[in-house]
């Protein structure tokens, strides 16, 4: 990464200390990356380990959040349920933000017709609806982490060119870059080192709300049967485990799902607190 | 009447509601009495600020305050907010600079003069349309049925200017309160504009506020003229003699005028240190 | 009742034309990306139909009879020419045809998406209105709230909350399905709309059982959307409230409320109309999982089935049929912020 861009980090991650609700966002999330790190050391059984003499537990000493169908620990398998969930979601972002972003630019720098057929594509992608097309992806793909993952990154990229091409748009023809060019900067480094840095504001802002979005699509994805594949422990697949003794036994479905909204509520808090102190007005 | 001035107002005040304590306008202390009385400074010298005031239609981040603000002998300061939604177009009204921004580009013209009516007269509505009608008349608007149905965005600028003045006028207030009525409009407009309000002040007798920076125009039009500078008040004196004028601004100002007389002659510059506020 | 003044025929149809020029655009571009899926799918609906163990000969006269092995473009227009007869294919978990039966399941995900979109529409302008008439009142926290967790919570799972607390704990609403069972099997759907057809069966007890099993997937549907309309709609309402014409009025004489409701409203009926398209949009997505959760039949149950069995030709019909319901959404409302909009005509 550029120092600039850098530095711009920084000076957010400063700032964001002043923003209450970024900071119990990003506590959270912090906490949360630490479980899912330290899932070995921190959960008291094996997530896998099946024990049908003890299933269905009410949630007490032993198990403090009692035990699923097959007997298994829910606490444990709610701790190791953080890995799946931050990390998949975190590769989605990291894979499919970048290719919104390069597409975005180089259809706002290029113009003409390289313009207009991104962006038509662009724009055919974003007019489905984003979850449908991620679970027909997904089902079309087959099940799977890996396809789950693919079907919700090709949905999400969209979004990203289509602010990337309205921001490299705005500054395409001021004064600075035809300062930079003349300066005989040629375009991959004009690309890199000024068009970039500009439109990462809103990059922050976006990536922080699409991790909520992201993470609700990939639990919807593991709900449905579509997403990470049993029995690895996942959120999402976890309340679809739940669903069936919602009625009786309530916690099994209610433990992950809360967790699912733990996150998502984080993220979005972050996402908030970003765009309040991005925005000058603000301040 | 003639015991007391239609508007009174002493230490007028506008700050900030929260920060710092100095205002930005006043204190002010003045008077307005029967015909057209002249508001005159440069831009940011407070004028639409007392304005704003004086209608208690201050944003919600400022604040009024006075010792004593009379309205025909009525005293306003501890109106509560209904007691001004009956007042404000009814006893004082307001002309707005730009007929483009004031009007609502969502509402027809006969709406948007209806309202004011509707707002201070339970009538019929067959009554309503026909004082609409007559109103848009009075005001010089051509085909008022047909103008009924028209946006604002389909009028030019001098008929939009008309519009806001058959809105102010249709209640018949007290006093008529024009916040550079004329600025947005060319300048053959100016004048029509300005001797229409002028007609119809005079004929209806109401008292007219006039708020320009165009000082000639503001003495060639108005009866007394007040000037601001910097939030206060620098000087009051009748048009007639502004020429003698004392204050070292106004006759800055005054001398300024463009002017055949003056035509390759340096213009006299303003020492802000001369200034001496009379409020 | 005649035409307003400023409507113009000509330069409506001409804006109309261009509108529907980019619709037909973007539909052709949505029957691509789902061929190209399809096309590429690893499910071969061939080996479906014959089964692992078929022969090579079988399994190549499945192929062909399918229309498997035609070259791409060919198998497009193929494709495009059996839409043009409303032709989606055949189903390989049923065996019946696709379009048929999306036409059976679609009317209930309409009901139940815009009977969520009334209330959240209605409740979500309203918030806006109580917040952009009181600033800084707990208006605004409860929306900020609502916002939050609307786009936070996993609706999959708060529609098992709710079934778990509100039909199995407190018996306050019905449980999964559209009616009880007692009518389920009984009654007749001939527009497949629970609510109309219960109440024109005359069966007693049909409707109110048809309204006890709306009332929690419809809430659960309006709460997901509810906090981006109000959240939305107040920005646009408290943006509307500093301009000069709000100045104009209030020297009028007109009170705050009626300027909210006279003046700014009428305003923001464009970036409304926007807000609760998306909305709508929204809610159509947030049916396929809610439809699952309740176990009510509809496009979105027969979509998360389609999936559970791989049946391709299914799930396309489903994402189509979807796909162009959201483009006609998006559509319908550009064209009417620009015909509502005097400025714009």
């Amino acid at each position: 990464m550029n120092l600039r861009a850098a530095t711009l980090v920084l000076s957010r991650a400063r700032h964001g200390l002043r923003s209450p609700a970024a900071t119990i966002g990003a506590g959270v999330l912090v906490l949360l990356l630490l479980v899912a790190i330290l899932a070995p050391w921190l959960a008291p059984h094996d997530p896998l380990q099946q024990n049908i003499a003890l299933r269905l537990r009410p949630p007490g000493a032993g198990h403090w959040l009692g035990t699923d169908n097959l007997g298994r620990d829910l606490l444990s398998r709610l701790i190791y349920g953080a890995r799946p969930t931050l990390g998949i979601a975190l590769l989605v972002m990291a894979s499919a933000a970048p290719v919104g972003l390069l597409i975005g630019i180089v259809a706002g720098y290029a113009g003409g017709w390289v313009e207009r057929v991104l962006m038509r594509f662009t724009d055919i992608v974003l007019a489905f609806p984003q979850l449908v097309l991620a679970l027909a992806f997904a089902g079309l793909l087959g099940a799977g982490t890996f396809n789950g993952a693919l079907a919700v990154a090709l949905t999400i990229w969209p979004s990203y060119a289509r602010q990337a091409r309205a921001e490299t748009l705005a500054i395409r023809d001021s004064d600075y870059l035809a300062a930079a060019r003349m300066l005989g900067i040629r375009s991959g480094r004009l690309l890199w080192g000024h068009v970039l840095p500009m439109c990462l504001p809103f990059v922050y802002v976006r990536l922080a709300l699409d991790m909520a979005a992201t993470i609700l699509s990939l639990s919807s994805l593991g709900f449905l049967g579509l997403g990470v594949q049993p029995p690895t422990p996942e959120w999402g697949a976890m309340v679809a485990g739940g669903s069936k003794v919602i009625f009786d036994q309530w916690w099994v479905a209610a433990v992950p799902g809360a967790a699912i909204l733990l996150v998502c509520i984080a993220f979005n808090l972050l996402a908030d607190g970003l765009r309040d102190l991005g925005d000058p007005r603000h301040g | 009447m003639a015991e007391h001035p239609l508007l009174r107002v002493e230490q007028l005040e506008v700050r900030r509601r929260h920060g710092d304590a100095t205002p930005l306008v006043g204190p002010l202390s003045f008077e307005i009495g029967p015909g057209a009385t002249g508001l005159v400074g440069e831009s940011g010298s407070g004028k639409s600020l007392t304005v704003r005031a004086l209608l208690q239609l201050l944003p919600p981040s400022l604040q009024s305050h006075s010792r004593c603000m009379q309205f025909d002998g009525h005293e306003l300061s501890t109106l509560r907010e209904r007691q001004w939604q009956a007042l404000r177009g009814a006893d004082m009204a307001l002309v707005m600079q730009d007929p483009r921004h004031a009007l609502n580009p969502r509402l027809s013209i006969g709406t948007q003069i209806d309202e004011a009516l509707r707002l201070h007269a339970r009538l019929p509505r067959a009554e309503r349309r026909e004082r609409v009608l007559a109103a848009m008349h009075e005001v010089g608007l051509p085909q008022p049925r047909q103008l009924w149905t028209h946006y604002p965005h389909q009028l030019s600028g001098g008929m939009g200017q008309r519009v806001m003045l058959a809105i102010a006028l249709i209640n018949r207030p007290r006093l008529l309160i024009a916040d550079e009525p004329t600025s947005a409009l060319d300048t053959h407009l100016r004048d029509q504009v300005l001797e229409l309000m002028m007609h119809l002040a005079d004929a209806h007798g109401m008292s007219l506020l006039l708020i320009s920076h165009d000082l000639p125009l503001v003495a060639r039009h108005c009866r007394d003229v007040l000037v601001m500078y910097r939030g206060r008040l620098v000087d009051r004196c009748a048009a007639a003699a502004l020429d003698t004028a004392t204050s070292p601004y106004t006759r800055a100002l005054w001398h300024c005028r463009p002017s055949g007389d003056t035509h390759g002659q340096l213009l006299p510059v303003f020492d802000p240190a001369q200034m001496d506020p009379v409020a | 009742m005649p035409a307003p003044r400023w409507f113009n025929a000509n330069t409506a149809w001409r804006m109309l034309g261009s509108s529907a020029l980019s619709l037909v655009l973007t539909l052709a571009g949505l029957l691509a990306v789902t061929f190209v899926m399809s096309a590429f799918s690893p499910i071969d609906p061939a080996l479906q139909q014959v089964g692992d163990h078929a022969s090579a000969a079988t399994y190549a006269q499945a192929r062909h009879a399918l229309g498997l092995d035609a070259p791409l473009p060919l198998r497009f227009a193929h494709y495009l020419i059996g839409l043009c007869h409303g032709d989606l294919g055949i189903s390989t978990a049923t065996g019946q045809a696709v379009a048929g039966e999306l036409r059976e399941v679609f009317p209930a995900t309409l009901e139940l998406s815009t009977i969520a979109l009334l209330i959240s529409a209605i409740a979500g302008v309203g918030l806006a209105l109580l917040s952009a008439r009181w600033p800084g009142s707990w208006v605004d926290s409860a929306i900020r709230v609502i916002s939050l967790l609307g786009s936070s919570v996993p609706i999959f799972w708060l529609g098992l909350v709710a079934l778990a607390l509100f039909y199995a704990h407190w018996h306050w609403a019905g449980g999964p399905g559209r009616l009880d069972d007692a009518y389920e099997y009984t009654i007749d759907m001939p527009t497949g709309l629970v609510l109309l057809d219960s109440w024109r069966s005359g069966m007693p007890g049909a409707f109110a059982s048809a309204i006890r099993h709306m009332l929690l997937p419809a809430l659960l549907l309006a709460s997901y959307v509810l906090g981006s309309i109000a959240r939305l709609t107040r920005t646009s309402l408290l943006g509307e409230l500093h301009q000069e014409y709000v100045t104009l009025a209030r020297a009028k004489g007109a009170g705050p409320g009626g300027i909210l409701l006279r003046h700014v409203l009428p305003n923001c009926l464009g970036p409304m109309l926007t807000v609760i398209a998306l909305a709508y949009t929204n809610l159509l997505q947030g049916a396929v999982l809610t439809e699952t959760v309740f176990a009510r039949p509809g496009l979105g149950r027969y979509l998360t089935n389609a999936l559970f069995y791989g049946d391709v030709p299914a799930i396309l019909g489903a994402t189509l049929v979807l796909g162009i319901v959201f483009i006609l959404i998006n559509g319908v409302t550009d064209m009417l912020v620009r015909l509502l909009d005097p400025r714009l005509r």
